[in-house]
């Protein structure tokens, strides 16, 4: 199987809270302790096609062809997302916490990685074909790219029946990017007279010497809280959820760089050309695009979710599921979410939904849930983009867990 | 569930991923850029580094420039070599001496050796004196050691030295070392009169606290100071008669510097010789001969003009503020010498052979030559030459250092250069482009062309510029060895449009360049 990206299996052991994962198509929440591990991965592309993946992930030759390709298919703006979270969870045996037996406390170690770039056609184009393509006209230099890389330590409490769950987030920053080049142009004159730079550029990058899970940029403190709402039957009806609600402390070493600028060039004078005074200093004097360096205080991208759950009827093995997903800054828009939940047996769970927003346009999501044994449980989910029906760009998901109560 | 069906449901998502893993290889792809390289207008006055054009009312450049042909300077007529004086004290009696209670070796002269001249003072611009002290005593001593001669600000030079005990019979050694840079040096003795004669002074005392100590007559102090290097600023006293013999045959003319081949005929030259006497002696000056040089054609022509082979006097340098030289002048032009065709020969270099005789009626001065480490007797060439001239492929090369970024991403695998010139000058161009390869080799000829003259009128005046295109095309590997050496050859041949007759070059004449390069780039990530 010729996947893109590795897979990375997720392996949840423990009792089941509503934590906020999907990927479990029902709540399942109870008294008790326990360990959980988790982990999603995610991409999404919107312009960019399922062809040309291959080659910007694997790289290798790019030919002329390929490159049209790519940028026939491309949009004015055009987006690539993709992430990784995990998270290692442990849930107390508690009887009794601050005086109450219907709280225990627990505490989780998370690991993000984010990345969300929009970029203009323009900006592939003048990237993989050069200047030449653009003789007489301006190129539209848009890029938006954020990247944030960070762990965290949370230390909370749930209910163990009402469903609830709050805990402190403490964060360790490892890499931070964020960089804004609206409304640039590049203009190439006709037969490359001159050159035309207008560059608007904001750019913050983290201490680049320093990169890496051991890489120490910034600390920050934040919350995560959810709730589980439930019928008579104790079955969980509706599940909202924040996570990750709080800010980074990137360090003194992260460089902003800020440029409203404007430079034409003709080439050099031919006089200083015969003096032998050849160089860029006028151009990069001109641009300079020298950075500060300074502490600054960021919010991270906080993820929001509502969800409907699935109610099953005695006789009626079939259920509605709809919600919302949304990570700020890096979610292009809030993904909304409807479909059907299949129950074929009480020892599996089959979802499949529509969806439209997240990383992608539209798209749809998979599921299967599978409880092995009563003490173990597994799910399975999945996003693909349906690109060559709805035009809406192309990515995927794979989203697993493992539950066993001990 | 079924555990089966779990367990394999369980291994395809391992094999799943197992098999997605795959080696990423670096993307790679070319795209195509276009870039202005240079353009401007070029006319003489850029063309010729320094500013030596002036216009004449007519607009008619005219070349306007002073060369040196010879220059003698301070060093030929003085120099301090290196010598070493040694004080000496012991007691005649012997005895104890007291701690603390200095005996003092009265002033004594020292003839500093081996300068040839009588030199009574010198402002000194480097040296050194470097010092060895000797002490027979077992105690500690110090050592006074005294230089009235050399003194800074008007402080004489007093070095001050402690010498530790020295072991039983033996000696305790003590060295060091003075910058004399700035010094100022007086040679005229204990007695103010004396020439090329230092003054030094020695004391001796037990140091305090160290008791007294026994001297016997066997026991003797000595200071050794040696002067290393020492280079004069400024020399005064009687440098007298010299005579001093200079030849050179390689002075570069760098009006010429770029100059590969050709030949031109001037139309009209006139040159001012000056000889400067910066020097306070009287001088006496025989030029034996001035010589044009082109190693580049083999043209050897040697200056004819009646001061050649000729004495000629010149008086000494007045010691004011600023120094008055004392001066000579001539002319040279097409009536009393060769002096057209000595320039026509494109002279990249000079030769000259030259006497010059100092003091020759004896010291006139009482004592009081002087020279400054700047003053010389030189020659001077002031060039006036209109630029009405006739060329013949006079060729001028230079080579370009091309700045290329370090690394290999990106890679130019290929370059156009588009090139288009507009020439306003009376002249055929033939410009060459040549590639260097890392042992400067040429490797590729890049470019060889003609561009024909501006059109003239009858008067051979420009009426309207002639327009020129090319394109020069460099392959991957040329590209390559552009980018790794980064050395161009450029040569350009001028020829005067109208053959056999003087064209007038004049500030409106010019050259339009504009480059632009457009090149196939691979680019790696």
């Amino acid at each position: 199987m010729k996947h893109l990206f590795v897979i990375l299996i997720m392996m949840c052991i423990g009792k089941v809270y509503a934590q906020l994962s999907e990927n479990w198509i029902v709540s399942n929440s109870s008294s008790g302790g326990g360990l959980e591990l988790s982990a999603d991965f995610d991409y999404g592309m919107i312009g960019l096609d399922n062809i040309s993946l291959p080659d910007l992930v694997y790289g290798g030759r790019l030919d002329s062809l390929e490159k049209s390709i790519m940028s026939l298919n491309l949009e004015e703006i055009n987006s690539v997302r993709g992430g990784f979270t995990g998270k290692a969870s442990y849930l107390s045996h508690c009887d009794s916490l601050f005086g109450s037996d219907r709280i225990a406390w627990y505490a989780q170690l998370g690991y993000t990685q984010l990345l969300a770039v929009d970029f203009s056609k323009d900006a592939f184009d003048l990237m993989f074909f050069g200047n030449q393509a653009f003789e007489g006209s301006a190129a539209s230099l848009n890029v938006n790219a954020h990247r944030w890389h960070y762990q965290k330590l949370v230390l909370g409490f749930y209910g163990k029946k009402k469903s609830i769950y709050a805990g402190l987030e403490i964060y360790k920053g490892s890499d931070w990017m964020s960089v804004s080049t609206n409304n640039s142009k590049f203009y190439t004159a006709n037969g490359g007279s001159y050159l035309d730079f207008n560059l608007h550029t904001e750019a913050q990058f983290s201490d680049s010497s320093n990169l890496g899970i051991a890489g120490f940029n910034g600390m920050g403190l934040g919350w995560q809280l959810g709730y589980t709402f439930k019928n008579e039957d104790n079955q969980g009806v509706l599940q909202i959820g924040i996570e990750d609600l709080g800010v980074m402390f990137w360090n003194r070493k992260t460089r902003h760089i800020r440029k409203d600028t404007s430079y034409n060039f003709q080439g050099f004078e031919l006089s200083e050309l015969l003096n032998g005074n050849l160089n860029f200093s006028n151009v990069n004097d001109t641009l300079n695009l020298t950075s500060e360096e300074g502490s600054t205080l960021r919010m991270l991208p906080f993820l929001i979710s509502i969800r409907k759950m699935p109610v099953f009827e005695d006789d009626i093995n079939l259920a509605v599921s709809y919600g919302l997903n949304y990570r700020y800054r890096f979610h292009a828009r809030p993904e909304m979410y409807a479909g059907l939940v299949y129950r074929p047996s009480e020892a599996a769970l089959i979802s499949a939904s529509i969806a439209y927003g997240g990383y992608y346009r539209t798209h749809l999501k998979f599921g299967v849930n599978m409880f092995l044994s009563e003490n173990v449980a597994l799910a399975i989910s999945s996003r693909a983009v349906v690109n060559s029906i709805l035009n809406s760009g192309h990515g995927k998901s794979v989203n697993l867990n493992l539950r066993v109560n001990l | 569930m079924n555990p089966m069906l779990s367990k394999v449901l369980i291994c395809l998502v391992i094999v799943s991923t197992i098999t997605s893993c795959r080696k990423r290889e670096a993307l790679d792809w070319d795209s195509y850029w276009m870039a202005p390289v240079a353009h401007g207008r070029l006319d003489f006055n850029k063309l010729i580094e320094d500013d030596v054009i002036t216009t004449s009312s007519d607009s008619t450049l005219i070349l306007d420039f002073e060369q040196d042909v010879f220059s003698i300077t301070l060093d030929e007529f003085i120099s301090i070599p290196d010598t070493t004086v040694t004080n000496t004290f012991s007691s005649p009696t012997g005895g104890t001496f007291a701690e603390n209670i200095e005996f003092i070796d009265e002033p004594k002269n020292f003839v500093y050796n081996g300068i040839g001249v009588n030199l009574a003072e010198a402002d000194l611009k480097a040296g050194v004196i470097n010092y060895e002290v000797k002490s027979p005593l077992e105690k500690k001593t110090i050592v006074r050691y005294t230089i009235p001669s050399v003194s800074i600000n008007g402080q004489e030079l007093e070095l001050i030295i402690t010498v530790p005990g020295a072991p039983p019979g033996g000696n305790s050694v003590v060295t060091g070392s003075v910058d004399l840079s700035g010094y100022h040096l007086d040679l005229r003795g204990v007695s103010g009169v004396d020439f090329n004669t230092l003054i030094t002074e020695l004391g001796v005392k037990v140091a305090p606290g160290e008791g007294s100590a026994t001297l016997t007559t066997m026991d003797i102090f000595e200071v050794k100071s040696t002067f290393q290097g020492v280079v004069p600023s400024y020399a005064k006293g009687y440098f007298g008669e010299q005579s001093i013999t200079e030849s050179n045959q390689g002075v570069a003319n760098e009006l010429l510097a770029k100059y590969v081949g050709g030949t031109i005929d001037i139309d009209e030259l006139e040159v001012d010789f000056f000889l400067e006497n910066g020097v306070g002696v009287d001088g006496r000056i025989k030029i034996n001969n001035i010589t044009a040089m082109n190693p580049v054609n083999g043209l050897f022509l040697n200056l004819q003009h009646p001061i050649i082979g000729q004495t000629i006097n010149i008086n000494r340098a007045q010691d004011v503020n600023p120094l008055i030289p004392g001066s000579y002048q001539a002319q040279f032009n097409q009536l009393n010498s060769n002096i057209e065709d000595f320039f026509e020969v494109l002279p990249t270099h000079f030769g000259y052979d030259v006497n010059l005789d100092i003091n020759p009626l004896g010291n006139v001065s009482n004592g009081n030559d002087f020279a400054y480490g700047s003053s010389s007797v030189k020659a001077i060439m002031g060039i006036q030459m209109p630029l009405c001239l006739i060329a013949n492929n006079l060729t001028l090369q230079d080579t370009f250092d091309i700045a290329f970024q370090d690394g290999n991403n990106p890679a130019v695998k290929s370059m156009e250069l588009e090139v288009q010139m507009t020439n306003n000058f009376p002249f055929d161009l033939s410009p060459e482009l040549y590639l260097l390869d890392e042992m400067s080799v040429v490797t590729d000829t890049l470019l060889a062309q003609n561009i024909p003259s501006a059109l003239l009128n009858a008067s051979n005046a420009v009426i309207s510029p002639s327009n020129w295109q090319e394109t020069i095309s460099l392959n991957e590997s040329q590209a390559e060895i552009l980018k790794n050496n980064g050395r161009l050859v450029v040569r350009v041949s001028l020829t005067t449009a109208v053959p056999g007759t003087h064209i007038k070059i004049k500030s409106n004449h010019f050259i339009d360049v504009d480059i632009v390069a457009k090149a196939k780039i691979n680019s790696k990530l």
